[in-house]
């Protein structure tokens, strides 16, 4: 078809003509068949693609997932500088820093080095209840997501410390979770479901922060991965737990696998050196 | 052990400015990657990568087509590995096409009334992904999503013309693709 109002057919149909030459090109087509023929196809094909095809919503579960991720991501460092400047702010600061010192001073708990309160930090068992916090809903996974590197992207610039999310044999990654364990001490949690749909938990933090103030744990455990960089504990329950160490993320895995099957999941170059 | 979620000016701006336009992100990815799975990922992917350059965002500034070229980034580095010549058109197929394609079929109205009612959206999803990708984004944001030429046009980084061009060949392409469904389900025979 070789008409001069071709080119037009298709703003024309879209309404995007101004109003003169939409006029024109109307009464052009009502001349020129073949101009009248395309301009009622592509009209024909664009109100059925517009009526005939749905508009999805983006469905519930992924719109919270965002939502989470969004809301989890931690304050950004400019609101602190643009609160360091406010004028109140700096001698506030310094009564909290005061007052802070006095308390710790006085009120300072008297337990003895070296005792730990059972449970509280320990990762051995904060590994054990996440796990189970995952498998009963309270924690969900904040990314959801067969796709790795999406998981790493979530965590990227969060932790400050490297977060694996490794390929585990016969494993689906199910999604991440971010939190701390106490302010300025980030955890990572990574999620996955093998082929009977048994959960595989991953607990990571910064070897860095591994004391007595924040996480802990026992001298049994640590002085395992000190020496062998690994160690392993099945409890009665047939749960087993997998600690090891990659640079300076400390990785703890948990599932309802004796020893040998989890560790022939993990055995990829990634995750146990 | 829970976590403490502190919202803040970032997220609450990110969460007015942004996630509005979660929906008609989504439809587009849907209609490119014609995956549900695949769409869920890239549209999490974009909207992360939004946020963490939340502060490059130039204020003001179309947030719509902002996101689109993220969401168009990941989807080219993601999908686009396995084609041959990714993003290029080929041209000659297209043309190959063209003339094979019986213009003289009946009269539009009726071929319209005969072929389109008859038509699934399964038919018309599976025809539109079956587009080359260039015609196929811009149709799908031209007639699915409604957008202006302008934003088109600044989203797939071409000139106007080129953008209408596209259109113009992606209906034809669309509507023959059609036909050729319903002719070969019996709603349209050859005579």
């Amino acid at each position: 078809m070789e008409c001069k109002f071709e080119e037009q057919i298709c703003a024309a149909v879209d309404r995007c003509l101004p109003e003169t030459e939409m006029a024109s090109f109307l009464e052009h087509a009502q001349q020129c068949p073949p101009c009248r023929r395309e301009f009622e196809m592509q009209g024909a094909v664009k109100s059925f693609i517009a009526k005939g095809m749905h508009r999805l919503a983006v469905p519930e579960d992924l719109r919270d997932c965002l939502h989470r991720q969004v809301l989890s991501s931690p304050p950004p460092s400019v609101f602190f500088g643009e609160l360091f400047r406010r004028q109140f702010f700096r001698p506030a600061l310094a009564l909290g820093i005061i007052a802070l010192v006095v308390i710790f001073y006085y009120v300072r708990p008297t337990s003895e080095p070296g005792i730990k309160q059972a449970g509280i930090g320990n990762i051995i068992e904060q590994s054990l209840a996440n796990y189970f916090a995952v498998m009963n809903g309270t924690i969900e996974p904040q990314v959801k997501t067969s796709e790795a590197q999406i998981v790493k992207n979530f965590f990227e610039g969060k932790t400050g410390f490297e977060v694996l999310v490794p390929q585990i044999r016969e494993c689906t990654l199910v999604g991440g979770v971010l939190n701390e364990a106490s302010p300025g001490v980030p955890l990572a949690h990574v999620v996955y479901t093998d082929q009977d749909n048994r959960l595989l938990y991953l607990y990571q933090a910064c070897w860095d922060n591994i004391d007595a103030k924040h996480l802990y744990l026992p001298d049994s455990v640590r002085s395992s991965l000190v020496r062998t960089k690994w160690y392993t504990e099945t409890r009665a329950d047939g749960h087993t737990i997998v600690l090891w160490l990659h640079g300076r993320t400390l990785c703890a895995a948990v599932a309802h696998m004796d020893k040998e099957e989890l560790l022939a999941c993990l055995q990829s170059d990634e995750t146990l050196q | 052990m829970t976590a403490l979620f502190k919202t803040s000016a970032k997220q609450h701006e990110f969460n007015r400015e942004a996630i509005p336009h979660m929906d008609i992100l989504y439809n587009y990815a849907l209609r490119m990657t014609n995956n549900k799975e695949d769409a869920s990922d890239l549209l999490q992917d974009t909207f992360l990568k939004a946020f963490r350059f939340w502060d490059k965002y130039e204020k003001g500034t179309n947030i719509r087509a902002w996101l689109f070229r993220i969401m168009k980034n990941s989807y080219i580095n993601r999908y686009r590995k396995e084609v041959k010549e990714p993003g290029k058109v080929a041209y000659d197929e297209v043309k190959e096409f063209y003339n094979t394609v019986r213009d003289e079929a009946s009269e539009a109205n009726d071929l319209q009334e005969t072929v389109f009612k008859n038509l699934f959206e399964d038919d018309v999803a599976k025809a539109i992904a079956e587009l080359p990708e260039d015609f196929r984004t811009v149709v799908i944001l031209c007639d699915l999503e409604g957008l202006p030429y302008e934003e088109i046009a600044e989203f797939v980084e071409c000139p106007l013309g080129t953008v209408r061009s596209r259109l113009h060949r992606g209906r034809k392409l669309l509507r023959e693709k059609l036909t050729d469904y319903a002719r070969r389900r019996g709603y349209v025979t050859n005579d």
